[in-house]
């Protein structure tokens, strides 16, 4: 099954290489929820992750001839996060206002609230979102990369060391120092962490 | 005291590889190492607890909702040829980079060969063609190739011949005299007569003869030859200008090589010279053969004539080389421009 899969992307990217659009964009449908996902979480602001996905589509047909096969998921993710890194940069020269960007997250959450869940569970998955999201916000660029690859999106580290271009030892220090980081945030943070695993830092430490 | 050390960097390992660990990435042996560890140590259960709940917490961060789809308009299609014709053009652009550059390489290392008088510049290659030539011949055999330093003297005489009006000529000057100076050597050695490189080769022969020492040869020999045939001709052409002190310096090996194979038929001040093909070192004939020289001067406009006429072929080079630089300069502007523009991942 997943043989038949992976031959008939092969026939989906040799047609879309020779410039067939319709071929490209059922790539597009097929990887675009995930890129745009991980332009997210590397830009936190959803215009942005659009601009950067949208660019990174585009970039990817037009560069597509000079795909020379691998893991296209992979490939399709190392365009985008290389435009969502020219987003960043293009962002940070012009920062936008704190207020304007508190109106964007507020008007375009990413967590839609099931019927039945009470507003407080919602409102606590919500804080739960904007703290991690915090806490993936301090680490270091290219930490911060593999670990929403990783532990958000659930690429292999395999797949990882194809995305970030970096060999897949590097891929597990990078992964376990953003993991130890992420978690002393969000033991520094108390209580989004279950009171069991507040308990176990607090013996930790005595 | 050792164990504790071996144990404290065993557990300090298994801290490091609880991520992989939990991930599953971890090798077979080394995940075996980590159950055995993390049976026997309460730190690292911890951390094994806090790590898993920190990727627990991450995995339930949800997707954000896709805001709208990303397909491509069939218009991109376009953008797929542009970057074809990129692709195309900056590929051609490399190659002639390349190309361009390696003519400049070739020409200036040419040049360099010219300047330092390595290789001879066309007048005096002439000249220093025989100069070797004559030796050579000279030391096998003082009869031989009569007939080739006959043809070089006429071609010299031609070549650097300010009036048209000379009787003898029916050449045209310089390319016809180069190519019969080239083709002097090329019977002995060498098949391809276009090719400077055989010049270039048997230029280092003799004992790496300067090349204002190689055209004062030249002359010297022209000078010796011409006297044949062409002497009256070239008396009535040129000036007399007898440059002696300039002649009395250039009998250094040179000249001597040169007039050592001079052939018996000739009259003249080099045939003073006696052909003695044993002892025709050139050194022992310079000394001998330094009175002839000044009377020779007469052929000496035809030298300074040659000195001048050195620069165009230089000069030449020089403009070849500027326009393969302007060229390679433009080029290097267009790869850069298209390397900008053409889009990449």
């Amino acid at each position: 099954m997943e043989l038949t899969k992976a031959r008939n992307e092969e026939r989906i990217i040799a047609a879309a290489q020779q410039g067939d659009v319709a071929a490209f964009n059922e790539l597009v449908l097929t990887y675009q929820e995930i890129a745009y996902s991980v332009a997210y979480r590397i830009l936190g602001n959803r215009d942005a992750a659009m601009d950067a996905t949208q660019e990174a589509f585009l970039k990817g047909f037009q560069a597509l001839p000079r795909f020379r096969g691998g893991s296209f998921k992979a490939w399709v993710l190392r365009i985008t996060t290389n435009c969502a890194y020219d987003q960043l940069r293009y962002k940070q020269r012009r920062p936008s206002s704190p207020i304007d960007d508190l109106v964007e997250d507020d008007e375009h959450s990413t967590l839609l609230q099931a019927d039945e869940e009470p507003p407080d569970a919602y409102m606590e998955r919500q804080e739960l979102n904007d703290v991690i999201q915090e806490g993936i916000d301090t680490l270091p660029e290219d930490q911060r990369l593999v670990l929403i690859l990783s532990d958000i999106e659930g690429l292999s580290y395999n797949e990882i060391a194809q995305t970030t271009t970096v060999s897949l030892g590097t891929v597990k220090s990078r992964l376990s120092r953003a993991r130890a980081k992420l978690r002393d945030f969000l033991l520094d943070q108390g209580e989004l962490l279950p009171s069991r695993l507040r308990l176990d830092n607090e013996s930790l430490n005595e | 005291m050792f164990s504790k050390l071996r144990e404290q960097r065993n557990h300090n390992y298994i801290k490091e590889n609880l991520s992989a660990y939990i991930d599953g990435e971890l090798d077979q042996k080394h995940v075996g190492r980590v159950r055995e560890h993390l049976e026997q140590c309460g730190e690292c259960q911890r951390e094994l607890a806090l790590l898993r709940a920190t990727v627990r917490h991450m995995h339930s961060l949800p997707r954000p909702s896709l805001p709208r789809s990303f397909v491509l308009a069939p218009s991109a299609v376009s953008g797929q040829r542009q970057i074809r014709r990129w692709d195309t053009s900056f590929a051609v652009l490399r190659g002639a980079a390349v190309t361009v550059s390696l003519m400049l390489v070739l020409l200036l290392s040419g040049e360099a060969l010219l300047a330092t008088g390595v290789l001879p510049t066309g007048m005096s290659r002439l000249a220093s063609d025989e100069a070797m030539a004559r030796p050579m011949v000279a030391q096998e055999d003082g009869v031989m190739t009569l007939a080739e330093p006959e043809e070089a003297s006429k071609a010299a005489p031609l070549e650097m011949a300010p009036l048209p009006s000379e009787p003898e000529r029916d050449m045209v000057p310089e390319k016809e005299a180069e190519v019969q100076g080239q083709a002097l050597v090329l019977p002995e050695s060498m098949p391809d007569p276009t090719d400077d490189a055989p010049a270039a080769e048997i230029a280092h022969e003799p004992s790496m003869i300067p090349q204002v020492e190689a055209e004062m040869a030249g002359e010297g020999v022209s000078a010796g030859d011409t006297l044949t045939d062409e002497r009256s001709a070239l008396e009535e052409a040129l000036p007399p200008d007898p440059l002696p002190e300039s002649l009395e310096e250039s009998v250094g090996d040179a000249p001597a090589a040169a007039i050592a194979g001079i052939p018996d038929d000739a009259h003249g001040p080099a045939a003073m010279v006696e052909a003695s093909p044993e002892e025709l070192m050139p050194e022992e004939e310079a000394a001998r053969i330094a009175e002839p020289v000044p009377q020779d001067a007469r052929e000496l406009p035809v030298a300074v004539e040659s000195e001048a006429g050195l620069p165009p072929f230089r000069a030449a080079i020089q403009q070849i080389g500027a326009v393969l630089g302007g060229l390679l300069l433009m080029v290097l502007g267009g790869l850069l421009w298209v390397g900008h523009k053409r889009p990449r991942i």
